[in-house]
């Protein structure tokens, strides 16, 4: 089935903190209007060259993509999540079997999901942030006590 | 004789006083009283950063406590009495001088009493400023080890090995050091 019309709207979710996480999460939640009419046919994603599945959700008709990345190679930024129906996707396949430039294929629409960067903890941990405090004031008794003994 | 014998025990009094190893009932509620505070600060160190349980650990804490917070005074008072002299040699001359403007006009008073108040004052200046300065040396000894043991080279240790060690050794630590005859 084909889309003519295709009009895309989303809102997207990045972890914000990822202070004791080992990866971090990018979900897309979008749906899909064909001459203005909302759509339920298959959808396919992809993101960076990287092929994602996209899960359809029954009662909101919503699409959800979703993919996890390394909290230390986790990329900031915007991201583009190139969305194929099912005519769309087999062309890119297509595409990249014979080696070719999967930009050719014009997809259905483009969703932008921004990641603002996740929060991985302070610089310096509040036990060192202790020790340097504790250790300065230690040092500033000693060396007045030594004032005092000379 | 009996007048001379008072004003001498008098004189004799102060330079007690100033030689003793005792501390006045004062002095000792205040070591103790601090001793015990800073003792028991590393129990909220424990008990909120390395997860003991209050009232299970309540016996460990108590001991604990309890040791730590004799061995600290024992660490003020004899820090004290080494500071105090020290204290004294460096603040004689200001006093002097000080005691020496305050009764300048008072035409009465004869040497031998203006020697008794400056030693008197001499006594009471040192007494207080080495109790402070002890209190705070100790302190910050204490602390210093106790964090740098505790969070560093005890880390992986469990937390109730972690406790007796890091606070048992520093209080033993200052105890130590305030024997050493400087």
């Amino acid at each position: 089935s084909t889309c003519s019309s295709p009009s895309l709207s989303s809102t997207s979710f990045t972890t914000q903190d990822g202070t004791i996480l080992t990866n971090i999460a990018y979900v897309s939640q979008f749906k899909l209007t064909c001459d203005g009419e909302v759509a339920d046919i298959p959808l396919y994603a992809e993101v960076g060259g990287k092929p994602l599945s996209v899960v359809k959700s029954k009662e909101t008709n919503s699409y959800v993509v979703s993919w996890l990345e390394e909290t230390k190679k986790a990329p900031r930024g915007n991201f583009e999540i190139k969305v194929y129906d099912d005519e769309g996707y087999a062309a890119v396949r297509k595409a990249q079997r014979n080696g070719e430039d999967t930009s050719s294929v014009q997809p259905l629409g483009v969703v932008i999901l921004n990641h603002p960067g996740a929060y991985n903890g302070p610089w310096i941990n509040s036990e060192l942030a202790a020790v340097i405090v504790a250790f300065g004031v230690l040092y500033y008794a000693l060396t007045t006590k030594t004032k005092l003994e000379a | 004789m009996t007048q001379k014998q008072k004003a001498l025990s008098k004189e004799e009094e102060i330079l007690l006083q100033d030689f003793s190893r005792n501390v006045s009932t004062k002095s000792n509620a205040l070591f103790y009283g601090n001793a015990f505070i800073v003792s028991a600060i590393p129990i909220w160190l424990f008990w909120r950063i390395h997860f003991m349980d209050l009232l299970t650990s309540s016996p460990l804490f108590l001991i604990i406590t309890c040791l730590s917070t004799y061995l600290v005074s024992f660490a003020y008072k004899k820090t004290k009495f080494v500071l105090k002299h020290k204290v004294a040699v460096k603040r004689e001359d200001a006093i002097s001088r000080e005691i020496s403007k305050m009764i300048a006009e008072d035409k009465k008073m004869n040497k031998k009493e203006k020697d008794e108040r400056v030693l008197w004052k001499k006594n009471e200046v040192s007494d207080y400023e080495a109790t402070t300065f002890s209190i705070f040396y100790n302190n910050a000894v204490f602390l210093a080890v106790v964090i740098g043991l505790s969070f560093f080279i005890l880390k992986s240790f469990s937390p109730s090995f972690n406790y007796i060690l890091s606070v048992g050794l520093s209080s033993g630590l200052i105890a130590l050091l305030s024997t050493g005859t400087k």
